[in-house]
């Protein structure tokens, strides 16, 4: 099932409303990773992104035994709302602190903390196997992109290619690592369950 | 037999995964797929999948290696014709074919146009078929050079020899054809019309080699130095490093002396055109006779001129693909350590 089930939704609610400890941790499990995914794309540090977090599912889990969910929304669109407040809060305590203007569009786009080379053997194994399922060109500007950090403006000039083209190339490779990731892993389990 | 790899149910959403983890995602984008992750386990774990693998892609130099060095010059630059027609070059190649021929057709014509009335019909035929002829042996010497290159050889001999040939075999059949008497009435002794027209073949020459194939077949030379992988041994002889040794078989042409020596060239055209012109007694066709000589010597200007430029571009873009291909493996190693 992709999409979270109403059910279990309900049930863990009650859980959680009871004070059922199990539910309580199944609640933030569910949540405070993609919270802190979220916030982390933000460029939030990881202090600020734990703080903004346990705010959120503190005050989530208290309103929920307080009855003030309502269920007119999924409980996942409600946690976000409350997200969003606590980290407009955020935003408008750095603008104090900071005594400059941060847009929330303005705040750098980043990815995750990326895991150090070595620390997981079969990541590298898939991506590397996911990049060889790129064509060369595909493969060139990919890494050109992600880990020279170079424009597709920049790459189209190296490669003497237009600009619209090494957009629609770096779309396509992005789209194909994807793929071959996913791939390579669906290879991969059969084999380590062998082993 | 049922799927068992779980789907998102909202597949224009579930697309979103991927500019999301590769940065790419506007504002609007995030928060939609964001909200959309706080009820989608399936497209939550993508998520999870790919930003890691996109930070492993970030971080681990080692992908560079997934790329050999002639798949990225492949890619890169001008070492990708190599294996193209005439190395890549066709047009440029069709170009100075056209033009060199030009120059040994249109002497035929400038030979004989003092007599233009008595000769003429007979040159409007010849001139075409040294045209013909020329450019498509001057083709074969290109090609053939390239092909020399591509085996391993400097390809410059070969290419030189075909033309040579090509020129001889012009030569030879225009001579029985030729009028022996002099034609061109002036203040000093001019040439019959057949050493006249050995004469231009000479200045044609003055320009041809070194102008039309020594510049190509370096460049093709080049391009399969890159091909073989030697971006520094390249980069360092096209940037004048004491180091920097050329291929065996061709020096290394440098555009400034080239220039000059089609300065001199050059001035040295121009003065011959002009002491022609102050020395000629009036003819019926002097006007006729003019122009061509005028435009033959704005060809022969024009051929260098164009090869210089073509040449001069093509170091350019030999030395931005060593720099590119030499900067990708300084980043790897610098990462790398």
């Amino acid at each position: 099932m992709s999409m979270s089930d109403p059910e279990s939704d309900r049930l863990l609610i009650e859980g959680v409303q009871q004070g059922d400890e199990a539910a309580c941790e199944r609640f933030d499990e569910r949540f405070r990773p993609r919270l802190i995914t979220a916030l982390k794309k933000r460029g939030v540090g990881t202090y600020d992104a734990d703080d903004i977090v346990q705010d959120t599912l503190a005050a989530a889990i208290a309103q929920l035994r307080d009855r003030r969910f309502e269920g007119r929304s999924t409980l996942g669109s409600w946690v976000w709302s409350i997200f969003s407040n606590r980290f407009h809060d955020f935003l408008r305590g750095a603008i104090r602190r900071d005594r400059r203007a941060v847009a929330l569009d303005r705040f750098e786009q980043r990815g995750l903390p990326a895991p150090r080379v070595g620390d997981d053997e079969d990541l590298r194994l898939l991506v590397r196997a996911a990049m060889q399922s790129l064509p060369p060109r595909e493969r060139l500007v990919l890494l050109l992109n992600v880990q020279g950090g170079r424009p597709a403006r920049e790459i189209a000039q190296l490669l003497k290619l237009g600009v619209k083209v090494t957009e629609a190339l770096l779309t396509s490779a992005k789209r194909r690592f994807r793929a071959g990731l996913a791939a390579a892993q669906e290879t991969a389990a059969p084999k380590r369950l062998k082993e | 037999m049922l799927d068992s790899v779980p789907h998102c149910s909202d597949p224009v959403l579930a697309e979103l995964a991927t500019p999301y983890c590769f940065g790419d995602a506007d504002e609007g984008q995030r928060r939609t797929f964001e909200l959309h992750l706080m009820e989608c386990d399936v497209c939550w774990r993508e998520v999870q999948r790919l930003d890691a693998a996109v930070g492993a892609l970030r971080t681990d130099m080692a992908l560079a290696h997934t790329l050999t060095v002639s798949e990225i010059s492949g890619l890169l630059g001008l070492s990708a014709g190599l294996d193209r027609p005439l190395a890549g070059h066709l047009r440029h190649a069709l170009i100075v074919s056209v033009l060199w021929a030009l120059l040994l057709a249109l002497p035929v014509l400038v030979e004989i146009a003092w007599r233009w009335d008595r000769y003429g019909g007979g040159a409007l035929i010849a001139a075409p078929l040294v045209f013909a002829w020329m450019t498509g042996a001057t083709l074969a010497a290109l090609a053939l050079g390239v092909r020399g290159v591509r085996r391993g050889r400097a390809g410059l001999a070969v290419s030189v020899l075909v033309m040579l040939a090509a020129t001889a075999v012009v030569c030879a059949a225009l001579a029985p054809f030729a009028p022996v008497e002099r034609l061109v009435e002036a203040r000093f002794q001019t040439y019959p019309v057949f050493l006249g027209y050995v004469k231009a073949v000479v200045h044609a020459w003055l320009v041809g080699p070194a102008f039309v194939l020594w510049p190509f077949l370096f460049v093709v030379v080049m391009q399969r130095q890159l091909v073989a992988g030697r971006h520094r041994a390249v980069l360092r002889l096209l940037k004048g490093d004491p180091e920097g040794v050329p291929p065996p078989g061709i020096r290394y042409p440098r555009v400034l002396p080239l220039t000059l020596y089609l300065a001199t060239v050059s001035l040295y055209n121009w003065l011959g055109m002009a002491h022609l012109f102050d020395n000629l007694l009036a003819g019926p066709h002097t006007r006729l006779f003019m122009g061509l000589v005028m435009t033959k010597s704005a060809l022969w200007l024009l051929l260098p001129a164009i090869c210089l430029w073509w040449y001069a571009g093509c170091l350019n873009e030999l030395k931005r693909e060593c720099l590119a291909v030499l900067s990708f493996a300084q980043d790897d190693e610098r990462r790398g350590s």
